[in-house]
């Protein structure tokens, strides 16, 4: 069922076309207007960069995740056929780390070469991101499903979700500096690792609460 | 106890005499409190700028308590949806992020006058910072949502998902602070203070306190009486049944 | 498919729309075999009841409770609503639309079969976007056969549609009705329903 949930989605957001060209694109040109304003490649601030950038792509891409579900009704439809709050949320949330996170995974590589990061900085980043993914979206979902239900609230979101990401940005970016010299046993990536799972664990059954609660019409 | 006041009858008659006496007597312990904070001798190591004190630690201290009581009271709407703990918590919201901003205003103020620079990177005053963003967005989900029962709940979720991360982002940016920031400051805790400053910090901090249930009770008492006021007007359709 | 012990009571309902009350006192009580058919001017909370027979909506005052042989249920083990405006997403075709709702389901039927009996074989490929009202309402009728609940609400299905989709609806829901099924309704046309015990319910400001 969450299979058949997932290929919906990531068919809705392939034939969008713009769900995935557009958050690269503005990943890429956010670290092209850093590189500008900060005076060229700056390497030490490179994980710092990429991640500020993975996450406002992610936060670009809130609204579409709940609110064309929401308002055609599918959510309902959903739940009539059986379908739990939590199944839609897991679901969700894949299908939102592939489409998403996925291509600016990819892209970090040649965007880090842009910021003049060397390869073990490169890696580094590339496995903070993957280990620190999973808190992005799952706090991205949580308020997403809480404002699923308001048009034109992407700022509000926004809003929502930046305090429980200072946490996930802060250890990311630290693990992502500690893996040239400490690897991966450093402790910033144990601590990321371990805010991915809190963030799974709380975001999971809040985002289906909010999803339950935003049930029927406003 | 939770039930005996949940009751809205219980509650209008406990807070028709409560209001009052909460007002009175914070009006009094705040009175005292700027007496005594005029009249205790200046610091040692502060100076005349350890006043600034008996206005920011009861702040913070009184911010985190409403953000604990929102948080609190969310538990006990979601979980049993009580409408008076939801009335509570958004009561709550209004004072406590006016009191953030308090703390975040004078702690600055502090620091211009002690360390030289209005704002430091630490834990305490960058969480402090968090804590009000998030007072805004729990406060704009009231704001945005137009139907009350649903708006209680999602302003609930928010609550406790922000209370169980207020440690975590103290911790974090404590780390970060650790590696980034060279010179750390000391500024004066509770604990170890002396009795001249500790009398007017707890006088302070009760009139704080005092000032802030007041409000929450004033604010609860206004919105149920407006929930009564606001008779269901009868419905306007009927329906008959036809056999066909 | 459906048991004839299937009913819905409705006990003393108060409905709201956006804290405006609407209809309050509504005592009905509908069981398998059955058919109510819902009328009354715009606004007057048609699609509210339908919501909250679906439980989508929770009444202000009273119950709506649905039962099989006496036991209670919840609205998603027994009931499927097909909505005035249905849940599918531009961005899909028809037929990827359909084949979801019956894999969520788990519609036993093939695709090709769903698509015949609602007279859009050969669309599959057609965009959500490029139906027309009267393709979607047939769709949405092929959703609620998918979803295989005894009870169907339904919220204007005769909208938009043909004189030929019309009969399509009109003959799919007795034969629905007749195999002990229930069908609450919501329609400014009369449903013509031959030899179904029908009840008409008006909501009157």
């Amino acid at each position: 069922m969450i299979g058949a949930l997932i290929k919906r989605e990531l068919r809705l957001s392939l034939r969008r076309g713009s769900s995935v060209v557009l958050p690269l694109t503005f990943m890429a040109l956010f670290v092209l207007l850093c590189g500008l304003a900060l005076g060229g490649s700056r390497p030490e601030l490179g994980p710092g960069l990429l991640w500020l950038a993975a996450t406002l792509s992610v936060l670009l891409g809130l609204e579409r995740l709940y609110q064309p579900d929401q308002a055609s009704g599918a959510l309902a439809q959903l739940h009539l056929a059986g379908i739990s709050s939590v199944s839609i949320a897991v679901a969700k949330a894949c299908a939102f780390a592939i489409s998403t996170l996925l291509p600016l995974l990819l892209a970090a590589p040649l965007l880090a070469l842009i910021l003049g990061m060397s390869g073990g900085q490169i890696t580094g980043a590339m496995l903070s991101l993957v280990i620190g993914g999973p808190a992005l979206i799952a706090y991205a979902s949580v308020s997403a499903a809480l404002l699923c239900a308001q048009r034109g609230s992407a700022v509000l979101s926004v809003l929502l979700s930046a305090p429980l990401l200072i946490p996930v940005l802060i250890f990311g970016v630290e693990a992502a500096q500690s893996y040239p010299t400490l690897g991966l046993g450093a402790v910033q990536f144990r601590i990321l690792a371990g805010l991915s799972l809190l963030a799974l664990a709380l975001g999971g059954p809040a985002t289906a609460a909010a999803i339950s609660a935003n049930r029927g019409p406003a | 106890m939770l039930t005996r006041f949940a009751n809205p009858q219980r509650f209008v008659r406990l807070a028709s005499w409560l209001t009052p006496v909460l007002g009175i007597s914070a009006g009094i312990a705040l009175a005292l409190g700027i007496w005594q904070s005029f009249a205790s001798p200046p610091d040692a190591e502060h100076g005349e700028t350890v006043r600034i004190m008996y206005v920011h630690v009861p702040a913070a201290w009184s911010a985190m308590a409403a953000y604990t009581g929102i948080a609190v009271a969310s538990l006990i709407s979601f979980v049993w949806r009580h409408p008076l703990a939801d009335i509570g918590a958004r009561s709550l919201a209004l004072p406590g992020a006016a009191m953030t901003a308090l703390s975040l205003i004078t702690g600055s103020l502090w620091g211009k006058a002690d360390w030289g620079t209005y704002w430091q990177w630490d834990g305490r005053m960058t969480s402090v910072l968090i804590l009000l963003f998030i007072y805004i967005g729990y406060m704009a989900i009231w704001q945005v949502v137009s139907d009350r029962k649903r708006a209680a709940r999602l302003a609930a979720i928010t609550a406790m998902i922000g209370w169980i991360n207020i440690p975590i982002i103290k911790f974090s940016v404590d780390w970060w602070n650790s590696l980034h920031q060279s010179a750390t400051v000391s500024s004066p805790g509770a604990p170890g203070l002396a009795p001249e400053f500790l009398a007017p910090l707890m006088t302070m901090a009760l009139a704080y306190t005092l000032l802030l249930a007041w409000f929450v009770m004033r604010n609860m008492q206004a919105e149920v009486a407006a929930m009564r006021r606001a008779r269901r007007p009868a419905p306007v359709a009927t329906a008959t049944i036809e056999a066909m | 498919m459906a048991d004839t012990s299937l009913t819905l009571a409705l006990l003393d309902v108060a409905l709201s729309r956006g804290g405006q009350p609407l209809v309050g006192g509504l005592d009905v009580t509908v069981g398998g075999g059955e058919a109510l058919w819902l009328t009354g001017a715009n606004g007057v909370g048609k699609t509210t009841l339908l919501l909250a027979c679906a439980g989508l909506i929770t009444p202000d005052e009273g119950r709506i409770e649905w039962s099989v042989d006496g036991a209670l249920r919840s609205p998603p083990e027994v009931a499927s609503y097909a909505a005035h405006r249905g849940p599918e997403r531009d961005g899909l075709s028809l037929g990827e639309e359909l084949a979801f709702w019956q894999r969520v389901s788990s519609d036993t039927a093939s695709l090709g079969d769903r698509l015949a009996t609602v007279g859009l074989t050969g669309r599959e490929n057609t965009p959500v976007a490029g139906l027309s009202a009267g393709q979607r309402r047939r769709l949405s009728l092929a959703r609620l056969m998918a979803a295989s609940r005894p009870a169907w609400l339904m919220d204007e299905p005769l909208a938009g549609l043909d004189a030929r989709g019309r009969a399509l609806v009109e003959r799919s829901v007795a034969e629905h009705i007749g195999a002990g099924g229930l069908a609450v309704i919501a329609s400014h046309h009369p449903v013509a329903l031959p030899g179904i015990s029908a009840r008409r319910l008006v909501l009157s400001a």
